[in-house]
């Protein structure tokens, strides 16, 4: 009986997160002269505002830009990230700390701040309005967070085991490869995770540094999908699903290693 | 042991650090250290730009948007920090008093972490129509008699930018009770029989055993969620675009109204800079106050 309260508490509070994606997925199935989010819940689900949506929203194009973007961006800044890691803990060299306070000055950096200097940065060297816009800001932005992360998982493991490997002789290159990344690959691949989820969802650079519409990201392509069809309600909450749906599937699949990945950050 | 600084050591460690150092050094601090040079000039982006000194700052403080957008920040940290530390704090303790095998533990502890890993874009235009005037909060109101207080509640000059904090709580909560539920794990259960036997309650268990031994979890929520508080231009965009009348601007959005739509750009760069110094101000307090003794 005590413990009633702590579940309608949790209750409650599920329902206010998954109420905003219900009452969204529940107007994209609506005939196009719906008017309103509603409760009420139609016997005749229409799917054809997908179809339209889809269309209409040029989305394969904007998936498109966005998957070229993250196929780039997130196996090379994991792998910077994680040999830098690799470099900060293995090595003691002059001004270390310094150097390692540098790097995570950038975590807190907003891009808002530094947004309208790479807009001239960048088109100086003539790739604004191409996916590398994005994708340079996002090589740089991104280490901090993956060097942090990679060197203070490193730390938790034991120092005997590259000790023994040190005395047999190997490189650097093989502590790396055959020591060191079988045993971390879980948290590297949580790295990796989030890397996808944050350059998935990047919007400021994208907005700005790509505003040519034909090369416009998910995140940007859907906004400029619903300021031109705010009048057709179902529509452009289909245009919205079809955004949010992969990220909740690439969620359901990746929960433990998200979860678990938070987590670890937690802990230093 | 670990290597010394050898000559060969600062060799390789060169060559592991150098590729990441090199590309966040030119795209990320090159653009912030140009920001705060061109913080000092007045400069419209085209033409030649003119040393104005300190002038900028002054306006940032001056100009009633660009305040406006400073104080709405500051008071969304509310909203997208401490609250959602002070919930989460609530459902951790609620998941821990419950048994390992429920159910509802299992699931909500999921459930109300999925808005993090959303496109905030996506979010804002899903929660834009909740409320709207035909939207979800104002048939709630009609259904429970309480029509005559439907609105447009993003159209609202004084609700907006609560209607910005209520997404904002929707988005930390989950954060901050899965690093709270883990770490009330982390804590020896003998601290708490002996609070028991002294004849302390649930409250008193609260206050003097689980929030001190959550400290390190709570000063890593409020870092994450301040930084997206103060950087909250996805959302706004989508759901207000800063209005009405300005009342929901964030330094975000007005960054780039005033370098985009003003054609201001070293007024935008001090703008910029002013949102970075307040950011790492802020972070440095939270945690020096919050450190471990």
């Amino acid at each position: 009986m005590k413990n009633i309260s702590p579940k309608i508490f949790l209750f409650i509070l599920s329902l206010y997160t998954v109420i905003p994606l219900i009452a969204v997925l529940n107007l994209s199935l609506q005939k196009p002269d719906a008017l309103s989010v509603s409760f009420k819940i139609s016997k005749h689900l229409y799917f054809g505002n997908y179809l339209n949506a889809w269309n209409i929203g040029n989305f394969h194009q904007l998936f498109w830009t966005s998957i070229s973007i993250t196929l780039i961006v997130v196996p090379v800044t994991t792998i910077l990230a994680v040999c830098a890691g690799y470099g900060f803990y293995r090595f003691q060299f002059p001004h270390k700390k310094k150097i390692f306070n540098f790097l995570l000055l950038g975590m807190a950096l907003p891009y808002e701040a530094i947004v309208i200097p790479l807009y001239y940065g960048l088109g100086s060297i003539g790739v604004l309005n191409t996916i590398w816009a994005v994708i340079f800001p996002l090589l740089g932005g991104f280490m901090p967070f993956g060097i942090y992360w990679i060197r203070s998982y490193f730390s938790t493991l034991p120092a005997e085991i590259l000790e023994a490997a040190t005395i047999d002789g190997a490189n650097n290159r093989i502590q790396l490869t055959k020591i060191l990344f079988p045993i971390s690959k879980s948290a590297i691949f949580s790295l990796s995770i989030f890397y996808f989820i944050w350059s998935w969802n990047q919007f400021l650079l994208a907005m700005i540094l790509i505003q040519d519409s034909t090369k416009r990201t998910v995140t940007t392509g859907l906004t400029a999908f619903v300021n031109q069809y705010s009048m057709d309600l179902p529509l452009m909450c289909a245009g919205t699903i079809i955004v949010i749906l992969p990220s909740v599937v690439f969620f359901i699949i990746f929960q433990r290693h998200i979860i678990s990945g938070v987590l670890q950050g937690a802990v230093k | 042991m670990r290597n010394k600084g050898g000559r060969e050591s600062i060799k390789s460690a060169t060559t592991f650090i150098a590729p990441a150092f090199i590309l966040y050094t030119i795209f990320v601090i090159a653009p912030w250290l140009a920001a705060i040079f061109f913080s000092f000039f007045n400069w419209d982006g085209i033409g030649e730009a003119v040393w104005n000194s300190y002038r900028n700052y002054i306006q940032v403080i001056k100009d009633p948007e660009q305040l406006q957008s400073i104080k709405n920040s500051i008071l969304l940290i509310v909203f997208f920090s401490f609250i959602p530390v002070f919930f989460g704090l609530i459902s951790a303790t609620s998941i821990s008093n419950l048994s390992a095998k429920s159910k509802i533990a299992k699931i909500s502890r999921v459930v109300i972490f999925l808005p993090q890993v959303l496109p905030l874009v996506a979010v804002g235009i899903s929660w834009k129509l909740i409320f709207s005037p035909n939207g979800i909060i104002n048939q709630l109101l009609s259904l429970v008699g309480l029509g005559r207080l439907e609105k447009g509640w993003l159209g609202d000059f004084n609700f907006a930018i609560y209607a910005i904090g209520i997404v904002g709580i929707w988005l930390g909560i989950g954060l901050c009770s899965l690093l709270f539920s883990t770490g009330i794990q982390k804590i020896d259960k003998h601290l708490y029989e002996s609070i028991q036997i002294d004849g302390g309650g649930r409250i008193r268990e609260f206050t003097s055993v689980t929030l001190p031994s959550l400290r390190p979890e709570i000063r890593f929520a409020i870092t994450i969620t301040t930084i997206s508080a103060l950087s909250g231009f996805d959302l706004v965009y989508v759901m207000t675009n800063g209005g009405p009348g300005g009342k929901t601007l964030v330094p975000g959005l007005e960054v780039f109204r005033l370098a985009f739509t003003y054609q201001q750009f070293g007024q935008a760069c001090s703008l910029a800079v002013t949102l970075s110094t307040i950011t790492f101000a802020f972070i440095l307090s939270v945690n020096k106050l919050l450190k471990d003794y």
